[in-house]
């Protein structure tokens, strides 16, 4: 992984052979990982790691629960 | 007046009371549309015979009875990726140019019991992954008010056939904002309700955590009858809600005496057109005389849930096309593919992350905006319609400037899983519908219809028809 909580272009290529059976070339290969790495480091500069009960339905859960305690007006 | 400018209530109640026949309003359509699809290009395929066949059960059934369901007889036509059973539904896509589908979307078949009529599908994005509305495969979607102009997207041919006039009611889907900016370019009432609101089962999909499905039409009456026909729990879909629904169009009139609507003080105010500005502006105005109090509210930054929802989609969208991501890259159009790779080197964490993050920024967007006023008011985008050649998916770096901004207005609500309406608020110097949407709390969608139905009331955008050729000469 490099900094940005993404993969190198280096391994992108890799995987996308390995994985998806996909061929790159490595120009290729090297901007899609500097693109996945751009949307993946949006959770890390989210700046908050979640508590470590969050379930994942989180978002559900908080949308019934507004319904019940913040009436829709 | 002909057939085709009236809305779909309109329609809907001239054909239970017998003032028109399904039949009528079905071959009014049909020729409309036949007038109109090679200027719009709205639809992927055209049903007539079946159409006409459900136009002739509708009048029998009419014939037979006093009551009548409430959408009974009315031609209606929706985005090609409801499946219904026995039929292709393309998805935009030349992948699935050929395949039937085995079963029906829940939202066509409670089209179907309340009585609607369905006379064709409709064009759309690739897999519904562009905000345009170009189409390498079968052609781009225009925009009816000016057809040098994109319709947007992912919903094109649902907001284009509505606003031409072709049908008074489709449905679109909406990831990110699919639904709401075609609706606001186009110059129709969308709505994007809250996630678990309308089943998506039977709905290709883009991103489970995140698509909706939602009416178009060009009244916010429409739209609320619309509902009322297809929400409701659906135990076929696992993210179906159980909250009750209410009958949307009862509750169209209730007054907005002493309601905050926000104004957004930072964010979405900024980066907008003059066109946009002064649309929003009067529709505040319009809210003020009809009893509510605009107050300014500072919205947290819309950075963040964008990328967040970014993220999501490019995960889910790449697990569901990996597989012919690997083995038919060719059949995809570039614009569409290139951007759905790096969905698949997205780490798991991340995208697990991005999924918690949801219910915790959902509260703080709840605590800091909408705790504080009822609705928020902000542009559904901020320009009109682009170009088709300003922003053509083969030049990436023009289309980012010219449609770049958009997602800022919509995405971070989808990301929330809020409802959100967009309403048409005026015109350009050059004729081009601008839109607000009223985003709500988790459910409102009756308020925000509400407060929809009563601006339509108090300005008439919707009663303007773009210049295209006139249809069918029947008369009602």
């Amino acid at each position: 992984m490099n900094g940005n909580g993404g993969y190198s272009g280096e391994t992108v290529r890799a995987m996308a052979r390995e994985l998806y059976g996909i061929e790159l070339t490595e120009d290729r290969a090297a901007e899609i990982a500097r693109q996945a790495a751009a949307l993946a480091g949006a959770a890390r500069r989210a700046g908050r790691v979640p508590d470590f009960d969050e379930e994942l339905a989180s978002a559900h859960r908080a949308l019934d629960r507004a319904a019940r305690e913040r009436p829709g007006a | 007046m002909d057939i085709t400018d009236h809305t779909l209530c309109d329609l809907a109640d001239a054909i239970r009371a017998r003032r028109v026949s399904s039949v009528e309003a079905t071959e009014a359509t049909l020729a409309r549309i036949d007038r109109t699809q090679p200027l719009v290009n709205a639809f992927i395929s055209i049903d007539g015979d079946r159409a006409l066949d459900a136009a002739r059960r509708a009048d029998a059934a009419l014939s037979r009875r006093d009551e009548a369901p409430p959408l009974l007889g009315v031609p209606m036509a929706h985005k090609d990726l409801l499946y219904r059973k026995g039929r292709v539904s393309t998805c935009g896509s030349k992948i699935r140019r050929d395949a039937v589908a085995d079963v029906t979307a829940t939202a066509l078949e409670r089209l179907d019991t309340a009585g609607a009529i369905e006379v064709g599908t409709l064009n759309m994005a690739e897999f519904a992954a562009g905000g345009t509305g170009h189409n390498e495969h079968f052609g781009d979607c225009r925009n009816p008010w000016n057809t040098d102009h994109v319709p947007g997207g992912s919903s094109s041919g649902s907001a284009a056939a509505v606003a031409a006039r072709m049908v008074t009611g489709s449905l679109g889907s909406d990831t990110g904002g699919s639904v709401r900016i075609p609706a606001g370019l186009c110059g129709v009432v969308g709505i994007k309700p809250t996630d678990g609101r309308v089943s998506r089962h039977g709905v290709m999909p883009r991103s489970w955590a995140t698509d909706t499905l939602g009416p178009m039409a060009r009244t916010a009456r429409d739209v609320a009858r619309t509902m009322t026909a297809i929400a409701g729990f659906d135990p076929r879909d696992p993210q179906s809600s159980a909250e009750p629904i209410p009958d949307y169009e009862e509750g169209l009139e209730t007054s907005l005496k002493g309601l905050r609507i926000g104004v957004a003080a930072n964010y979405y105010n900024e980066d907008i057109d003059e066109s946009v500005a002064r649309g929003m502006a009067h529709s505040r105005e319009v809210f003020r005389a009809l009893g509510a109090e605009p107050v300014e509210v500072s919205v947290p930054n819309p950075a963040l849930a964008m990328r967040l929802g970014q993220l999501i989609l490019a995960a889910e969208a790449a697990a569901l096309h990996e597989k012919w991501l690997a083995e038919r890259p060719d059949d995809y159009q570039v614009a569409i593919r290139a951007p759905m790779e790096p969905g698949l080197f997205i780490p798991a964490t991340r995208y697990i992350e991005a999924l918690r993050l949801r219910g915790p920024l959902l509260d703080e967007f709840l605590d800091q905006v909408l705790d504080r006023v009822d609705v928020l008011h902000i542009p559904t985008g901020p320009a009109p319609a682009p170009a088709l050649t300003d922003c053509n998916p083969a030049s990436p770096e023009r289309a980012a400037r010219s449609m770049g901004l958009f997602p800022k207005f919509t995405r971070p609500v989808s990301y929330f899983g809020l409802p959100a309406v967009s309403v048409p608020c005026g015109f350009t110097d050059d004729g081009l519908p601008v839109a607000f949407q009223l985003v709500g709390r988790p459910f409102a969608e009756a308020r925000l219809l509400n407060m929809a139905h009563l601006y339509q009331r108090e300005t008439g955008w919707h009663e303007r028809a773009p210049d295209l050729p006139v249809s069918w000469s029947g008369h009602m």
